[in-house]
C-alpha cells in the first residue's frame, strides 16, 4: 500500500475550562490513504469535529494539542499559524455540516470561491472567474456562470453544499475532510452529495475524512471505519468487519439502534430498536476507567471500572480490527 | 428599491405631521409672552398690540396651526420674532455649520470605536479589553463641557495648536475650517465613540463566532483578510444602524458643545429661540430635527439593503 496521506498519532485535545481542563480527543489515532475513505463515526461530543479542527489549528485559543499529525511527509502539531495556513485548503479541504451558515451571507459564491483560490496563489480577476465557474460545474451546478453572481441565501441547501465542496477542491487538497457534510440535508440530497464526493475522490485520489453519526452513510462509503467514544478510539476496522463482527459493546450499541429496512417481517413483529440509556461523559470529568462503563450493558470484567482497556486486536478477525474492551466474549454478527 | 423609498417618504410626511401638531400644541403650554420678549416691558402699547396681530397671535388656536402648517408646506416657516429675518434664511444660515460638526463627530466616534471596540474583541478578557471597557466607561461618564473646556486648555492654551473657539465657513478658508472644527468634534465625538465602541465589541465577537468565519480559515485565508472580509464586513451590517442613531442626534445640535466652542449651529439657534419664545424659530427647527431624524433613518434602512443582500425592500400592499 501507499505512503498514508495522513496519519495521526496519539492526538489530544484538552480545553482549559472554568470548571478545569476538559479532556476532549484523548489519545486518538488514525491513518489515512490517499483514494480511501475513512469514517470517524461518534454520538455529538464524542470529539469527532473536535479532532479534525485540531489538525489545522482552527481551535479556540482555549485548546491545547498534543500529539502528532503527519500530513504529506510533514509534522501539523506545534506548527505556526502561517505554515498551518498554507496547509489549510491548499493540502487539507475541509467541508462543513451548515451550508447556510459555513458560507458567509452577504459575499457571492464568486467571491466566496475566489478567496479560496487566492489564498494560495495569485490569480487574476479573469482568472477567478474562469475558475469558480469550472468549479461549479465540476460539483454539478448548472449554468455555473450566472450562479457565480448569486449569494448563498439565493441557493437551495444542496446547491450551497456544493459550494461549499467547490470551496474545499479550489486548493487541489490531497485530503478532504467532510464534517457531518451530509446531516443538514434532505435524503435525497445527501444521497447526490455522498455520490459527488465520491465521484471527485475517484477524479482526484483524494483520501477523504468522513465525519458523520449517521451509521447509514459509513456503511455505503466508508472503507475504513473508526467509532470513538469520550475522545477515544474505542473500535476500528474495515467496513465489513466492524458492521459484521462488531465488538466493542458500544459498537453493538450504536449498530443495535440502527433499523433495519429489508427486515422480511411485518412492522410490529420486527425486533424493537435498541436505544442505549444514559449519556457520554462530562469530559470535564471522564471516569478512571473505560469511559464507556457507567452505560456498558455488559461490564464483562472487574478492570473496566478501574483500568483503561487497550485498542487491541480482536480475537478471530482481520488484524486490522482492534477493539478497546476487555470484554472478550462472543463475537458473533447481528 | 424605488417604490420603498417613496412610500418610506410618504410616511415621513404622516410622521411630520403628527410631529407638527405636537410641536406647536407645547409651544401652546410654554409660559411666557413672544412680543413681550421681544420687545421688553417699556414697549408702546400700540406697536405690542400691531406686532400681535400680525404675528396672528390673537387668531383662535387651532387656526394660527392651521395658517403656520399651511404656509410651512410651501417653505414659509414664518419670520422670527426677534430678529425680522425668515426662519428660512436662519437656519440655512447654521446648516453648514452643523453639517461639519456632525460629520465631524462621527468620524471622530468611527476612529474611536472601530479599531478600538475590534481590538477589545479580538482579546476579550486582556489588558487591552479593560482599557477599551474603562475608555468606553469614562468617554460616557465624562460631561462634554469638561471635555470641551480641557481640550481648549491644553491645544488652545498651553499648547497653542489649534484655535480655542469660533467657525470659519469651508468656503471662505478650508484650512482653518478644519482647524476650527477639529477640538468641537472631538468633545462631540467621544461619547458617541465611547457608545459604538460597546457596540463595536459585541457585534465583532458575535461575527467572530459565525460558522463561515470558520470556513474562511479553513480555506487558507490570512487572518488580516478574514478579519476584514468575514468578521469586520459582517460586524458592519448591524453598526451601521446604531450609527445612524447617534449621527441624527449629532445633526439635531449638541447644543453644550456649540456653546463651550461658540459654533454657530442649529443647537444654538434652537436654545435661543427657546430663551426669547421665538416661536416661529423653534417649530421650525424642531420640524427640521424631525426631518433629519427621517431622512437619516430612511438612509440607514436602505443603506442596510446595499450592505446585506437577503434584505429586499418591497411595497407591502
Amino acid at each position: 500500500m501507499t505512503a498514508p496521506a495522513l496519519t495521526v498519532d496519539d492526538l489530544h485535545v484538552t480545553f482549559r475550562t472554568r470548571k478545569g481542563p476538559a479532556r476532549v480527543v484523548n489519545g486518538l489515532s488514525f491513518e489515512l490513504h490517499p483514494g480511501r475513505t475513512l469514517a470517524v463515526v461518534g454520538e455529538s461530543g464524542s470529539g469527532k469535529s473536535v479532532s479534525s479542527l485540531a489538525l489545522l489549528g482552527l481551535l479556540p485559543g482555549t485548546a491545547d494539542v498534543r500529539g502528532s499529525a503527519i500530513f504529506d511527509g510533514d509534522e501539523l502539531i506545534g506548527r505556526s499559524e502561517e505554515e498551518l495556513r498554507k496547509v489549510r485548503g491548499a493540502g487539507v479541504g475541509m467541508v462543513f455540516q451548515d451550508p447556510m451558515t459555513s458560507l458567509n451571507p452577504v459575499l457571492t459564491i464568486e467571491r466566496q470561491i475566489g478567496e479560496a483560490l487566492r489564498a494560495h496563489e495569485k490569480v487574476s480577476d479573469d482568472g477567478v472567474r474562469a475558475r469558480a465557474a469550472e468549479l461549479l460545474t465540476e460539483v454539478g451546478i448548472p449554468d455555473a456562470k450566472a450562479r457565480l453572481r448569486a449569494y448563498p441565501h439565493q441557493l437551495s441547501g444542496g446547491m450551497r453544499q456544493r459550494v461549499m465542496i467547490a470551496i474545499a477542491l479550489a486548493g487541489n487538497p490531497k485530503v478532504l475532510i467532510a464534517d457531518e457534510a451530509t446531516t443538514a440535508l434532505d435524503v435525497t440530497v445527501q444521497a447526490q452529495i455522498l455520490e459527488l464526493i465520491e465521484r471527485l475522490q475517484d477524479e482526484h485520489g483524494m483520501g477523504v475524512v468522513w465525519i458523520t453519526h449517521d451509521l447509514g452513510v459509513v456503511a455505503g462509503i466508508a472503507d475504513h471505519v473508526v467509532v470513538m467514544y469520550a475522545g477515544r478510539c474505542v473500535e476500528e476496522g474495515a467496513v465489513d468487519e466492524l458492521f459484521g463482527r462488531p465488538a466493542h459493546p458500544y459498537t453493538r450499541g450504536l449498530l443495535g439502534a440502527l433499523p433495519v429496512v429489508d427486515d422480511p417481517r411485518p412492522a410490529r413483529e420486527r425486533d424493537e430498536l435498541v436505544t442505549m440509556p444514559g449519556l457520554p461523559p462530562d469530559p470535564a470529568a471522564l471516569p478512571p476507567g473505560c469511559a464507556f462503563y457507567p452505560r456498558c450493558p455488559v461490564r464483562a470484567d472487574a478492570r473496566c471500572a478501574t483500568s483503561l482497556p487497550p485498542l487491541s486486536p480482536v480475537p478471530g478477525s482481520a488484524a486490522e480490527h482492534r477493539a478497546a474492551t476487555f470484554y472478550a466474549g462472543e463475537v458473533t454478527g447481528r | 428599491m424605488t417604490r420603498y423609498a417613496l412610500r418610506r417618504l410618504a410616511q415621513s410626511v404622516a410622521v411630520l405631521l403628527g410631529v407638527s401638531v405636537l410641536v406647536f400644541a407645547i409651544m401652546q403650554l410654554v409660559p411666557g409672552d413672544p412680543i413681550r420678549a421681544a420687545l421688553g416691558q417699556q414697549a408702546d402699547p400700540d406697536t405690542y398690540q400691531a406686532l400681535r396681530e400680525r404675528a396672528g397671535l390673537d387668531d383662535p388656536v387651532p387656526q394660527q396651526f392651521v395658517t403656520w402648517i399651511g404656509n410651512a408646506a410651501i417653505g414659509d416657516f414664518g419670520v422670527s420674532f426677534r430678529t425680522g429675518e425668515t426662519v428660512l434664511s436662519l437656519i440655512a444660515e447654521r446648516v453648514p455649520a452643523t453639517l461639519a460638526l456632525a460629520g465631524g463627530a462621527i468620524v471622530v466616534a468611527l476612529l474611536i470605536a472601530i479599531p478600538l471596540g475590534t481590538l477589545s474583541a479580538l482579546n476579550p478578557r486582556k489588558p487591552v479589553d479593560w482599557f477599551a471597557s474603562l475608555s468606553s466607561q469614562a468617554g460616557l461618564s465624562v460631561p462634554d463641557f469638561w471635555l470641551g473646556i480641557m481640550l481648549i486648555l491644553v491645544f488652545a492654551g498651553t499648547l497653542g495648536w489649534l484655535p480655542s473657539s469660533g467657525y470659519v465657513a469651508l468656503t471662505e478658508d478650508p484650512v482653518e475650517w478644519a482647524r476650527h472644527l477639529i477640538l468641537p468634534a472631538i468633545t462631540a465625538g467621544v461619547s458617541s465613540g465611547a457608545i459604538l465602541t460597546r457596540f463595536v465589541r459585541s457585534s465583532v465577537l458575535e461575527s467572530l463566532g459565525q460558522d463561515h468565519v470558520r470556513t474562511a480559515r479553513a480555506k487558507g485565508m490570512r487572518a488580516r483578510d478574514v478579519l476584514t472580509w468575514h468578521v469586520l464586513r459582517n460586524a458592519l451590517v448591524p453598526l451601521v444602524t446604531v450609527a445612524g442613531v447617534q449621527l441624527a442626534y449629532l445633526l439635531s445640535g449638541v447644543v453644550v458643545v456649540e456653546y463651550v466652542f461658540a459654533w454657530p449651529g442649529l443647537g444654538q439657534l434652537a436654545f435661543q429661540a427657546v430663551e426669547s419664545r421665538d416661536y416661529p424659530v423653534l417649530q421650525g427647527a424642531v420640524l427640521l430635527f424631525a426631518v433629519i431624524f427621517l431622512l437619516v433613518n430612511l438612509v440607514v434602512d436602505l443603506a442596510y439593503a446595499r450592505l446585506d443582500p437577503r434584505i429586499t425592500y418591497r411595497s407591502a400592499r
